[in-house]
């Protein structure tokens, strides 16, 4: 129910595009009675986005008679957008194309039931005797009121079981969203008939495995392409392939913005290696050359990515975007970087997914250490996956002193107190945002690097057990 | 982990989904199983106690599941029963099968009450009722015409809702339609080279399970040294029970994508009147709907509350320790033997016991403008009572301290036992780095500053705020304390004069004083800040 209603609100905004495609002519209505149920033949073809949209391309092979007719079509997603339907027969003109979404409930059967006649049968709960009378509905407004010969009564006023009977159901309350189609064929025969339209509740993501082997620098990765149906509909031996790309869709969710940004931050820099996929527009295909059956409710996994040996290391990172004290020491941030060039031993463009980084533990069997996202990735790009927090490595950021350089310029002295309880050294990348315009370093106790005119950036060497003080002066505007 | 055998391209994967599969091989249950939980964001394990209403709080758990199958040559489907009901089906993997896996399923469609009677529209059904005087039941065909949300039937062309009538009626069905089952299944369609039996792993993330440590400190009759007992807090807030397993916890932050890690919401069609309106008798309706049980109702107790009354007992009897190990940059318990985690239940298990420990016990005071400025008839302030503990091996202790919350117990001369002096939180506390347990305010320690000077001096970087603080200090205890009394970082901020050298922590000028038993001391000094 609240799958049609979201799809009619929807109807002004979107799918202008595959709207104008259709060429509707105006014509009379014209109710056909007899309607073609389209179920022979079907032949289906699903391209699925990964921002929970898909393409249903549905051909089916019907026998037409001449003139006009309607073509019901029940089975066709639940959530369907129905402004997006197209219709295309050889010799066939669309006359009307409607969506019924008015449901057939007890309640929306009295509210159409009244001025008309229905059948009332009351049971006397003493002997269970039952008497039928014909009433007519004059209201539904908090309570049904009838009017039965010359009196007027409310229905089941007195709380004596009152069963009521209607004739018929009226002609456009229906059991599920319904696409019903008016057409016009030139000649009477059997065509195939091929009807498009977007649905939502289809939607695909990768997620990858990655066996993280530190010592050897190493990883074997998986890439698994998530498919989830929640459409309301299965699709039965469906021709597939999926879609990766930011396609433009008008959102109405403000924390969607946030997750995409989230997600985008992964990657370092972007490759410029050719992809397998020999993109023509600005998204990759990944066709599923075989037909599958996509059951609703269901998550279906299938494989497309299996390399070993990607060229892999982890680093220890901290960032302060400010010039500022904790009063409790933070944790250093653990990553892992690879890249799926080539050359690195991936080569393989990256759809947007979630990586889940496993490591070997004691005992060989690998062990889940920690998850993050990652967006549509060109082949040949750096990728950085923060997979948690290091337990050992602390770091203590203290603003040791802070004064003004002149009226608008300031100078900050920091101290970041690195620590490090591994049996092995370690190397801590500090990051300090928070410089502004003319900022420069006055002092320092490592050679720092400036990787933007807003930052900067040490390797902090800490000795095993032991602890390393990064202190540094810097001036700048504010 | 790895879930194919060989390398394959998508194309060749997915041409093989087309071949006509052997009968479904149904592995009924894990032979063993095996469990390592990571922590949820949220240590109060009491909070959540449903893995479904707050999946970013809640724990994970990676199960790893030892089963024995026989497969056949070619292409089969694997059924796997038991697994958890929290699984996140997308990270499951299969090791140890020389076969490839062509596709992997999680079918989520159950029987309800819903989905009996929207899968069965258009169909025929037994309409059976029972009059309520006379008990005579009558049984008639009809075909459901539309529902869950409202039932319509068509008895022989006469249209009549379900459900609306105040009869005593209900639907029977013939049989449960094709495609729902009775619990989400996970099944993988593989190809494999030979048949054979063969044990395998199969390993998923799970919701639901979650972890806490706990800490007693009780502080020993010298004053200076403590015993600091741990124990982990294992709660399974999920329907599954885990039994004999070989149980891990990992202590440490992993990052997280709680949004997408995550089972597949149940996403039931659910069974409503949707009635026509009754009006003149709602509260009759309400009842009648309570019987039906339409209303929502509290079915089961909550999981109990993380049972933290254990704390207590300290030690009164040997017990097994976990065993630490390390997990990439993660410390990893071991729990000493195979346990049970049951289904909405919490056990602990003690993973530390250091014995005189020794601590420093000092008051502390951090200078608040915004506290000065709010008048109030005293002056006299309350600094805090803290214990400061070096986490070094040569200090007694130098082990890694998971975070939890640390309840400090004091003995207590008058009553003769051990009170509640305090509790902290305590942070992720690797091996070297010291750290404080605040307990509270102090009693019969007192701070008094005074600002008794406050104004601006113009200087060629612009104006200065001058501010002279004069601070007293008393010990109303019979035995000697320790105050550090701290002056808040600002911008520019140096002191003019003092009448105490003075130390620095975070930032802050600090001063630190030792008062004997009844001391007293006292502080002037001036600073001056940017304004």
């Amino acid at each position: 129910m609240n799958n049609v209603r979201q799809v009619w609100r929807n109807v002004s905004r979107i799918g202008r595009p595959l709207r104008a495609a259709i060429r509707l002519p105006i014509v009379a209505v014209l109710l056909v009675s007899t309607a073609a149920f389209a179920q022979d033949n079907q032949r289906l073809t699903l391209t699925i986005y990964n921002s929970d949209l898909a393409l249903v391309e549905d051909v089916r092979s019907l026998d037409l008679a001449a003139g006009r007719s309607r073509l019901e079509f029940k089975d066709v997603s639940a959530m369907i957008r129905p402004e997006t339907v197209t219709l295309n027969a050889s010799g066939v003109g669309i006359v009307e194309q409607n969506f019924d979404f008015d449901l057939l409930t007890p309640e929306k059967m009295m509210e159409k039931a009244v001025g008309q006649q229905v059948r009332i049968v009351r049971t006397n709960p003493g002997n269970g005797e039952e008497v039928t009378e014909t009433a007519t509905v004059l209201s539904v407004n908090n309570g049904v009121v009838l009017k039965i010969g010359d009196r007027i009564e409310v229905l089941q006023a007195d709380g004596v079981p009152t069963r009521v009977i209607f004739d018929k159901v009226p002609e456009n309350l229906r059991a599920r969203p319904t696409l019903s189609v008016n057409v016009q064929a030139e000649a009477a025969g059997r065509r195939d008939v091929t009807l498009t339209y977007l649905t939502t509740g289809l939607s695909w993501k990768a997620d990858y495995v990655a066996l993280f082997d530190e010592k050897a620098g190493k990883l074997d990765m998986q890439g698994w392409v998530t498919l989830t149906n929640t459409s309301g509909t299965s699709y039965s031996n469906a021709v597939t392939q999926l879609i990766a790309g930011d396609i433009n869709i008008v959102r109405n969710d403000p924390s969607y913005a946030w997750r995409e940004e989230q997600r985008r931050r992964a990657m370092r820099s972007a490759g410029s290696e050719a992809g397998g996929q020999r993109p023509l527009a600005d998204y990759y295909v990944y066709p599923l050359a075989e037909p599958t059956t996509v059951a609703n409710n269901q998550t279906k996994q299938v494989g497309f990515l299996d390399a070993e040996g990607v060229a892999a290391r982890k680093v220890y990172e901290y960032s302060a975007s400010w010039f500022t004290t904790l009063q409790e020491p933070a944790h250093a941030a653990s990553v892992v970087r690879f890249t799926n060039s080539t050359r690195g031993g991936l080569g393989s463009q990256l759809p947007a997914g979630i990586v889940r980084v496993y490591v070997r533990g004691a005992e060989g069997k690998p062990k889940f250490v920690g998850e993050n996202g990652i967006d549509h990735t060109p082949q040949g790009s750096e990728l950085s996956v923060k997979i948690g927090e290091a337990f050992d490595i602390t770091v203590q950021p203290t603003l040791e002193r802070q004064e003004r350089a002149s009226f608008w310029r300031s100078r900050y002295s920091m101290s970041y107190l690195v620590r490090n309880a591994r049996n092995e050294p370690v190397t801590v990348d500090i990051r300090q945002g928070g410089l502004w315009r003319d900022g420069k370093v006055l002092s320092e106790s490592i050679k720092s690097t400036r990787p933007d005119a807003y930052t900067l950036q040490w390797a902090v060497p800490v000795p095993a057990n032991g602890e390393t003080k990064l202190t540094f002066t810097v001036e700048t505007g504010w | 982990m790895r879930r194919c055998a060989s390398t394959l391209p998508l194309a060749l994967l997915a041409a093989m989904l087309s071949l006509p599969a052997a009968a479904n091989i149904v592995s009924p249950r894990p032979e063993s199983v095996q469990v390592t939980i990571y922590r949820g964001p949220s240590l109060d394990l009491s909070q959540s106690d449903e893995w479904g209403g707050e999946p970013d709080s809640t724990g994970l758990a990676m199960i790893t599941e030892t089963r024995r199958i026989e497969v056949p040559a070619g292409v089969s489907t694997l059924v796997f029963r038991g697994v958890a009901d929290a699984i996140v089906p997308q990270t499951a993997a299969l090791d140890g099968l020389p076969a490839l896996v062509l596709e992997s399923n999680f079918d989520y469609d159950l029987l309800s009450p819903g989905t009996l009677i929207s899968k069965s529209v258009g169909r025929s059904v037994r309409l059976v009722r029972t009059d309520k005087a006379t008990g005579r039941v009558s049984e008639q065909r009809a075909m459901l015409r539309s529902g869950p949300n409202g039932v319509m039937l068509d008895i022989d062309g006469r249209i009549e809702a379900f459900d609306c009538s105040g009869y005593a009626e209900k639907l029977v069905f013939d049989a449960v339609p094709e495609g729902l089952a009775e619990q989400p299944t996970l099944s993988m369609k593989i190809r494999a080279e030979r048949a054979g039996r063969y044990t395998i792993q199969l390993s998923y993330l799970a919701l639901g399970l979650n972890w806490a440590a706990d800490y007693v400190a009780t502080i020993n009759a010298d004053g200076r040294t403590l015993n600091l007992t741990g124990w982990i807090t294992l709660v399974n807030q999920a329907a599954t029970t885990f039994a004999n397993a070989p149980t891990e916890v990992v202590a440490g932050e992993l990052a997280r994508t709680p949004d997408e890690t995550r089972p597949p919401g149940p996403n039931q069609e659910r069974y409503t009147r949707n009635c026509w309106p009754f009006g003149v008798f709602e509260s009759r309706v309400l009842d009648e709907m309570v019987a039906h049980d339409l209303v929502p109702v509290m079915l089961a107790a909550p999981a109990p509350a993380a049972m933290r009354e254990a704390i207590g007992v300290v030690d009164s009897y040997p017990s097994l320790d976990a065993t630490l190990s390390e997990l990439g940059d993660y410390k990893l318990y071991s729990l000493p033997a195979p346990t049970t985690v049951a289904a909405r239940q919490s056990k602990q298990v003690r993973f530390l016991n250091e014995a005189n420990v020794p601590f420093e016990r000092f008051y502390s005071y951090r200078l608040s403008f915004d506290e000065l400025a709010s008048a109030t008839d005293t002056t006299l302030r309350a600094p805090t009572a803290t214990l400061r503990l070096q986490n070094e091996r040569r200090a007694g202790l130098g082990k890694p301290l998971p975070a939890g919350i640390v309840s400090v117990l004091e003995p207590n001369a008058q009553s003769k036992g051990v009170v509640l002096a305090g509790e902290k939180r305590l942070q992720d506390t690797p091996v070297g780095l010291p750290f404080e347990i605040e307990l509270g305010r102090a009693m019969d320690v007192w701070v008094e500053p005074v600002i008794v000077e406050d104004r601006t001096i113009e200087s060629d970087d612009g104006p200065e705020q001058q501010t002279k603080v004069e601070v007293r200090f008393k010990n109303d205890k019979p035995i000697p304390v320790t105050v550090e009394y701290r002056h808040p970082a600002a911008k520019g901020l140096r002191i003019i004069e003092a009448s105490r050298r003075h130390t620095m922590k975070l930032g802050d000028p600090l001063w630190t004083f030792k008062l004997p038993a009844g001391g007293r001391a006292s502080l002037t000094y001036t600073v001056r800040r940017a304004d």
